[in-house]
């Protein structure tokens, strides 16, 4: 989206983000500008700064159709937000329409910010940890809000999470990121199920599972990850994971690992068993010894 | 609203009141009779004065007459001590036209001009055309008033009348340019005001921009790296919508609060501006009643500024709740 300052951000010359055949990271700022909220839209995780508290909610939806809808009067913009205030639940459209962010529960404001998101009925929406700001109750609902509204309006989410539960909740794909780097990409089923990145074995074993003794009363610790992500202003030359990896060996420290796919994805039982084309959902690491393709084992 | 704007005014009156004590118990620490008329006054005279002052009186006879007079806005009857002709009131109604000519445009030109330079400023932060534009600033802040007052006076006036024969500009003086009644009725002269103007509003506007302005570069900058900016940005909002709209609206509490500080020099002036351009305004009647011992005019001239003062707070505080909806009057 190109929405970080441009004097403190580098990107990559060669780096490509491509949408519908243009390169979203060389791309000019009029092009952005109609990209922006109108084909790709972006909530954030803080509801309650992402606001400006200085105009109603009203207000802040009609913005974004005066910028991508022209085809719409006031009134027409009106109505359309009263419409998306309706879209995402929020009791009393009308009334709600002329209040200001402050009168507004977080979770009513993270709401607000998917109607602004939403009005243009974008392609992508990206949600910048929609939830982590929010009660776990509120967390549920605004999950199964955009659940419902991407059925509806078919509009596909990027999720940005560190929750692996909202995760297997709603996510049909995964991209597994370490240090900046994708390290592993598959199916919700393929990640959760039989996870091939070291990373990614580590960080669903540090969840704490029902049943396991870990946490709580006595028992084991619940397993972490030793160390610390590097900085990325210093970082190995190898693999990124290194230095908290338990499989490394001499060629990780020597040269980075690429992503490649690593066999087929397996049956997805929970869409009735039929096989996923491998160039579909292709299982990608980005390791030298990716794990064996089994469950791994609980202790 | 009205209700809070009432309750305020309440609220201030002890306020006011206090103000006015300590005014009036510091003017009478030195004699002003003895002050004005010197040593070499007789008894006699004394007395005299002392009683049309009211000043033999005991000073809670005093305090009363005096807040009296404020609250009904009686200052015809006092007469100044230096022209014993005019009353306060005239002094008074006389002298705040030619200052209100030079600080109410001097402080629009430079909150607007501040405004708009802090935004660019903070908007390009660190390029060349941002640190071009502070070294300006602070450059004009840096030099003295007095510099800036003979080098307008000299270049602006003399140099451009002698050399050029344009006589677009005053070294000092004034003229009314707003008049009313009479023949001609009402009539605005835009020329006589800027011939006598123009040059000291100028200067005012470059000394009070340094400050002004990197006061509202903070501002905004701080703006710059709101949530909800961002949020702006993701919408498509151009640079300029952010600006104006989302930035500027954002930043009015910081900006009134700025411009509200300056609002009672609108009627107390500059006094250097005043007497180096020869202005009959505020400023200058101070000074002069001041360096004269005009006892009645300084103690009016105080009571004014100090009432414009408290107005102004109050004021301030209904415009917050104007442009912020989450400041709220109750
Ligand atoms: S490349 Fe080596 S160090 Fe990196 S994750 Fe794989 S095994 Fe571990």
């Amino acid at each position: 989206m190109r929405l970080l300052p441009e004097r403190t951000t580098i990107i990559d010359p060669r780096s490509q983000v491509m949408f519908e055949g243009v390169n979203l990271a060389t791309a000019d700022d009029a092009t952005m500008r109609k990209i922006r909220g109108d084909r790709i839209a972006m909530i954030f995780q803080e509801p309650m700064t992402s606001l400006n508290p200085v105009f109603t909610v009203g207000w802040q939806i009609e913005e974004a159709l005066k910028y991508h809808k022209p085809e719409l009067d006031r009134a027409g913009r009106r109505a359309r937000a009263v419409e998306m205030l309706r879209l995402v639940e929020i009791p009393e459209p009308e009334r709600r329409r002329g209040e200001y962010p402050h009168q507004l529960s977080g979770g009513m404001r993270q709401r607000v910010m998917i109607a602004i998101a939403l009005c243009c009925e974008p392609d992508i929406l990206i949600a910048d940890e929609p939830t982590t700001a929010l009660d776990v109750t509120i967390q549920a609902q605004i999950l199964a809000l955009m659940d419902g509204l991407k059925k509806r309006l078919g509009t596909a989410i990027i999720l940005i999470t560190h929750n692996l539960g909202v995760v297997a909740q709603v996510c049909d794909r995964v991209m597994v990121m370490y240090a900046g780097r994708v390290i592993e990409t598959g199916t919700v089923f393929d990640i959760f199920h039989r996870p091939r990145h070291p990373y990614t074995r580590a960080l669903l074993d540090s969840i704490p599972k029902k049943g396991r003794k870990e946490h709580g009363g006595g028992g084991k610790r619940l397993p972490t990850i030793e160390g610390i992500v590097p900085s990325l202003f210093d970082l190995p030359k190898g693999c990124r994971f290194q230095d908290r990896c338990k499989f490394r060996q001499d060629r990780c420290v020597a040269e980075e690992p690429a992503l490649e796919a690593v066999g087929m994805s397996a049956l997805r039982p929970d869409i009735g068993g039929s096989p996923a084309k491998a160039s579909d959902s292709p299982v990608q690491v980005r390791c030298h010894f990716p794990l064996p393709s089994v469950p791994p084992t609980t202790p | 609203m009205w209700a809070y704007v009432l309750r305020r005014l309440l609220y201030s009156i002890p306020i006011y009141l206090g103000i006015i004590l300590f005014v009036m118990a510091a003017l009478r620490v030195n004699d002003p009779v003895y002050a004005y008329l010197g040593k070499h006054a007789s008894r006699e005279q004394i007395d005299q004065k002392r009683k049309t002052m009211g000043l033999d009186q005991p000073f809670l006879v005093q305090y009363g007459k005096f807040l009296g007079q404020v609250f009904t806005l009686d200052f015809e009857s006092t007469k100044s001590w230096q022209y014993e002709t005019k009353s306060v009131g005239e002094i008074l109604g006389e002298r705040i036209g030619p200052t209100a000519a030079i600080t109410v445009p001097a402080l629009v030109v430079t909150t607007v001009v501040s405004i708009g330079v802090g935004l660019i400023a903070a908007f390009y932060r660190g390029r060349l055309i941002d640190r071009a534009l502070m070294v300006l600033i602070v450059l004009g802040m840096s030099v003295s008033v007095l510099v800036f007052i003979i080098f307008g006076q000299y270049f602006g006036a003399n140099w451009l009348k002698e050399k050029h024969g344009i006589e677009w500009f005053a070294s000092g003086g004034y003229e009314p340019w707003i008049s009313w009644g009479g023949t001609e009725g009402f009539r605005v002269k835009p020329g006589i005001w800027v011939y006598y103007c123009a040059l000291p509003v100028l200067i005012d506007v470059i000394l009070a921009m340094g400050y002004d302005t990197r006061f509202y570069r903070a501002v905004m900058v701080e703006e710059t790296g709101r949530d909800y900016i961002t949020t702006a940005v993701a919408k498509g909002a151009t640079r300029r919508k952010v600006m104006f709209a989302h930035m500027l609206k954002n930043a009015m509490i910081p900006i009134i609060t700025r411009v509200m500080i300056s609002f009672p020099f609108l009627i107390g002036g500059s006094i250097l501006l005043e007497r180096y351009f020869r202005i009959p305004g505020m400023g200058n009647a101070l000074i002069d009643s001041i360096t004269n011992k005009d006892f009645p005019v300084i103690q009016a001239f105080t009571a004014v500024f100090a009432a414009v003062f408290v107005l102004s707070v109050i004021l301030t505080d209904v415009l917050y709740a104007l442009v912020d909806p989450r400041v709220r009057l109750s």
